[in-house]
């Protein structure tokens, strides 16, 4: 710890010294009373100068918390000296970017005792989603009469997880395809359920309590009724991680990320299995499983997702078939930039899996576009106001021009691509899809 | 009808401390002025303009120099004075001593640092036991000085003893050392 003075000391010193020089001086006593607290305040201030050894613990108290929450540490403070005591919590400056929209984390104060533990606990607001270092706790010891004071700070490496805002989905992507699982997504088969299919004569192995008795009444002989069965599915959420994402990560990587909590949480409510892919820099996987533990799983999987260039090919040929098991529906949420990424989609439909594309650049993409109005003023050399040239607009409109071609080659194959951008509810976006998707099968059949 | 209450802000109880203390010692070192009042009240009131400067802009150094014209106009008022001047000597020390405190106190709780109640019992008592010993060790000094009004050179030597101890203290005060560990 280093020791510091605070303004007091000076002071002390100086008017004490000066009031004993003027007195000693001019020979009369009153120059030395007016400065006698002074006098009084060094010797006090002063007296407790011995070595010291203070001792301090930082524990995170919850090392998930989700985001608007505060984080919450208990510091631990033990020193042979008595005073008062000042922590502030010093979040890495990475997560915590001095100045802008926050202001810097309060500090406590207390009072300590010599050989006496004091435990203050210290709040730091928890803004951003992901993984964070939580920092150093900065610790101020102040000795009696606040002449002296000690600073120094306890830096552990504690990493918290701060998960992103849940997101409370009404609806789901419908699969076409389900598993022989009870569950809660309408299979077509018929078969033993609650929603009503269809009716059929009644055959062998059929029970008396499938009996349509109203129908066999109305046409003579004996009819069954036949039924949807409610079945739960395998979802995969497959995560664009390629770098050509941008370095803006907040924007379309955090979107993704966003929208995979959201359906991770709905999916597993409903008894679905769902497991992650991330294709980028780094191939990971999380297999499918259901389960509060299964939440966990994904959601660290997911928090731990980073932007890392590699040039090299990426395909699925490395994941395990568990993690990707056949028939699954696969939720890409992709900015669609990486070819690498596309093929793959391509390939995943083509191997027998319901494939359907939340595109999370969209929305920026279309942000971008609408920065120019036609009433922007351009100038004879090109430029408009923004400083875009006709040139680069049109490369802005040919690169959307290939993402179309892009989209419709994918709903060729029966892939639904629906753009979400941020502020737009995520339910709406998975109504699109749906109707989209139960179009396209019923043009299909 | 809504009702109005008056709220201070963080730190605004300690400035009224602050300002009242100052305006006490002021008052007591121009009562004492006699025939230098008004030069002593120039000094006195710079003194505490520099105390609300201070307090209104957050700078504990411009309070802290507040106390050098405060101080000066009260070796000068007391040097006009012939009488009570030990007793009034310690209450002007005293006061402007608290005066400081609070003002440094005011400016300290503005930082938005919470603090438990016990850091300002703690702080309380602390200003408290400087001004009781403060006030102890003058009477003393004074009913010393008025037992043997002859001050020898063996006293003063051993005021610029004391004195040199004092910056000793200070010195090795400020060059120790201490570690912490997790």
């Amino acid at each position: 710890m280093i020791r510091q003075s605070t303004v007091r000391l000076p002071l002390a010193i100086i008017v004490a010294t000066a009031a004993a020089l003027t007195s000693i001086m001019t020979g009369r006593t009153e120059a030395a009373l007016l400065a006698a607290p002074w006098a009084v305040l060094a010797v006090l201030g002063l007296s407790s100068t011995a070595r010291h050894r203070t001792r301090a613990a930082v524990e995170l108290v919850a090392d998930r918390v989700l985001v608007g929450d505060d984080v919450e540490l208990d510091v631990t403070i033990e020193t042979d000296l008595s005073g008062l005591i000042e922590i502030v919590a010093s979040p890495d400056p990475a997560w915590w970017p001095p100045g802008e929209r926050h202001t810097p984390p309060r500090s406590r104060v207390d009072v300590i005792r010599s050989g006496q533990p004091l435990t203050i606990r210290g709040e730091l607001p928890a803004l951003e989603w992901g993984s964070h270092d939580v920092g150093r706790v900065e610790i101020l010891l102040r000795e009696p009469y606040g002449l002296v004071q000690w600073s120094g700070a306890a830096s552990e490496p504690r990493r918290v997880r701060v998960h992103p805002t849940p997101v409370q989905l009404q609806r789901l992507i419908e699969p076409w395809m389900v598993k022989r699982r009870s569950g809660t997504h309408e299979s077509t088969e018929a078969n033993r359920g609650i929603e009503y299919a269809d009716i059929r004569p009644f055959g062998t192995g059929d029970g008396r309590r499938d009996i349509n008795w109203r129908v066999s009444a109305r046409l003579g002989g004996l009819w069954v009724s036949e039924r949807h069965p409610e079945r739960a599915t395998d979802v995969v959420l497959l995560f664009d991680s390629f770098v050509e994402s941008g370095h803006d990560v907040r924007a379309v990587v955090g979107l993704g990320i966003e929208a995979a909590v959201g359906l991770a949480e709905s999916h597993l409510a409903r008894t679905d299995r769902i497991g992650l892919v991330e294709l980028g820099g780094i191939v990971r996987w999380v297999i499918p499983d259901t389960g509060s533990h299964q939440l966990q799983r994904l959601t660290d999987a997911l928090l731990s997702i980073g932007l890392f260039a590699n040039a090299a090919d990426r395909d699925l040929s490395i994941v395990p078939p568990r993690a990707l098991p056949p028939r699954s529906l696969v939720v890409a949420l992709t900015p669609l930039l990486d070819e690498r990424f596309i093929d793959v989609l391509f390939a995943l439909q083509g191997a027998g899996h319901d494939v359907a594309v939340i595109d999370c650049l969209a929305g920026k993409a279309r942000r971008e576009e609408n920065e120019m109005t036609p009433g922007d003023a351009v100038s004879p050399d090109g430029t408009d106001s923004g400083g875009r040239t006709e040139l680069s607009d049109l490369a802005h409109r040919m690169w959307e021009a290939e993402r179309a071609v892009l989209t419709d080659r994918l709903a060729e194959r029966g892939v639904a691509t629906i753009g979400w951008q941020r502020g737009v509810p995520l339910d709406q976006v998975l109504g699109q899809l749906n109707r989209w998707r139960h179009r396209a099968r019923r043009v299909s059949r | 009808m809504m009702a109005r209450s008056l709220y201070l802000r963080e730190g605004g109880t300690a400035a009224l401390v602050s300002l009242a203390s100052a305006s006490l010692a002021v008052a007591v070192a121009i009562g004492a002025a006699g025939s230098l009042r008004p030069v002593v009240l120039r000094i006195e009131l710079g003194a505490v303009f520099l105390l609300v400067l201070g307090i209104g802009v957050g700078s504990e150094r411009v309070i802290a120099l507040a106390t050098a014209p405060a101080l000066i106009g009260a070796v000068l008022a007391l040097s006009e004075s012939d009488r009570l001047t030990s007793s009034r000597a310690i209450i002007i020390a005293c006061t402007w001593y608290v005066a400081v405190e609070s003002g440094l106190a005011s400016v300290e709780r503005r930082t938005g640092a919470e603090r438990t109640q016990a850091v300002g019992r703690q702080r309380t008592r602390e200003v408290a036991t400087v001004a009781a010993a403060a006030a102890i060790v003058g009477a003393v000094g004074a009913a010393f000085s008025s037992l043997a009004p002859e001050r020898t050179v063996m006293v003063r030597a051993a005021v610029v003893t004391l004195v040199v101890l004092g910056l000793v203290l200070a010195i090795r005060a400020l060059t120790e050392s201490g570690s912490v560990s997790e």
